[in-house]
């Protein structure tokens, strides 16, 4: 019988939490922000043959970046740039929250299977190490770093 | 030496050899920061698996298809909500599939002989048939839209899972939209890479259903979409699923 995949975990868990193998892995990080900061995310490294993606989303209010205008973006491996940045907007954006997707023979796809994101805290931001939902959990399929600058 | 000596003196050289290499793995670290783990493994302790679900080099196969059955009157769109009532396909002889030769005007001389399918394979690979006969492109009618220059008019009766979800019903007659997406997640269902859905969401597959995921942005559960068009519509291609997403990429094309 297969040991259960970390979706199933977070599932039985009732949580977006959970310790797996002495590690901490999240189905979705959050971050702090406020009206008018500045968020820099910078993809260190991908290696998984799958296009991934870091997703970004706000509680409340909206992100400019590259133009666009929007509540929640998707940057892809494979066309956006390595470091991009993003203005928050709106007096009620509180909580920046992010999580990991991947290109499944062309389905948009996030938490299943064994998709996870541990993270590390740096003095530069935060560090998030993700695994798509594809194979045992892999840390190293998406690594990006988010650092929040205050207006 | 003898050739027998010489034979065991090199089974026991490359028996001593696997022993060392059976003592590093079990030992775990022989060198600082380098620690021994199969090529197939990333962890020594895990089962690799791999999902074949949706993989591009079946899609490819199934956009050569190209066919289309003659008189179908299967050209309603089918709505994207999920399935509640599960049409069960007749129940004996399912798994035997007899193929219909529908020989069109433009496809006489035509005859193409369908690969067998086994219940293991998500679509029959119609790309694999064996055409016999050249005729068609010169007979075909001007007033038939392009793609029917390469029908052969064929489609197998009877379905069983791993089969293509456009077969005919056993007794011949077209599937109805809700057979058709019972019949396509069942095929995922029964796909090997449909582990990574869960043990809970294979099941919902193999009854027909869609799978589910939590979102943890919303704590509630999802339900996968997928969107079928008619046999004739669709071009026999079995369509992409999709989770629900608002999310856009800036950096790519915007809806």
């Amino acid at each position: 019988m297969n040991s259960p995949t970390l979706s199933e975990l977070f599932e039985d868990s009732n949580s977006d939490t959970i310790t797996h193998r002495g590690k901490i892995i999240r189905a979705i990080v959050r971050i702090p922000v406020r009206d008018g900061s500045l968020v820099v995310v910078n993809r260190l490294s991908v290696a998984s043959p799958r296009l991934q993606a870091v997703k970004l989303a706000l509680n409340s209010g909206v992100m400019d970046i590259n133009g666009y205008r929007g509540p929640e973006v998707a940057l892809w491996s494979h066309n956006s740039p390595e470091t991009s940045e993003i203005r928050i907007r709106g007096v009620g954006a509180t909580l920046l929250e992010v999580w990991n997707a991947w290109s499944m023979g062309g389905v948009d796809t996030s938490w299943i299977g064994n998709a996870g994101i541990v993270t590390k805290s740096t003095s530069e931001g935060e560090i998030l190490q993700c695994s798509d939902g594809l194979d045992i959990p892999s840390f190293t399929d998406l690594v990006v770093q988010i650092s929040i600058t205050p207006e | 030496m003898s050739s027998p000596e010489t034979f065991l003196a090199f089974a026991a050289i490359m028996l001593i050899i696997a022993l060392i290499g059976v003592a590093i793995d079990w030992f775990g670290t022989p060198l600082r920061h380098r620690k021994f783990i199969p090529k197939a493994y990333k962890f020594p302790d895990e089962r690799l698996f791999r999902s074949d679900v949706f993989s591009s080099a079946r899609r490819i196969d199934i956009e050569t298809r190209a066919e289309h059955l003659e008189g179908s009157n299967y050209r309603d769109v089918i709505a994207v909500t999920e399935p509640e009532h599960v049409q069960i396909e007749s129940s004996a002889n399912e798994e035997f599939n007899e193929a219909i030769v529908d020989i069109s005007e433009s496809s006489k001389g035509e005859v193409r002989l369908p690969a067998k399918s086994s219940a293991g394979e998500e679509t029959i690979d119609r790309g694999s048939e064996l055409m016999i006969g050249a005729e068609s492109e010169s007979a075909k009618s001007s007033e038939e839209p392009e793609f029917e220059t390469t029908t052969a008019g064929i489609r197998l009766r009877g379905w069983s899972p791993g089969d293509d979800i456009y077969n005919l019903t056993k007794s011949g007659s077209e599937p109805t939209p809700s057979t058709v997406r019972s019949r396509f997640w069942k095929n995922v269902g029964v796909s090997p890479g449909a582990i990574i859905f869960g043990t809970s969401n294979v099941e919902r597959l193999r009854d027909g259903k869609p799978p589910q995921r939590r979102n943890p942005r919303t704590s509630k559960y999802e339900t996968m979409k997928v969107h079928l068009l008619s046999y004739e519509d669709g071009h026999g291609r079995t369509p992409i699923p999709n989770w629900p997403n608002s999310s856009v990429d800036p950096f790519g094309e915007r809806n």
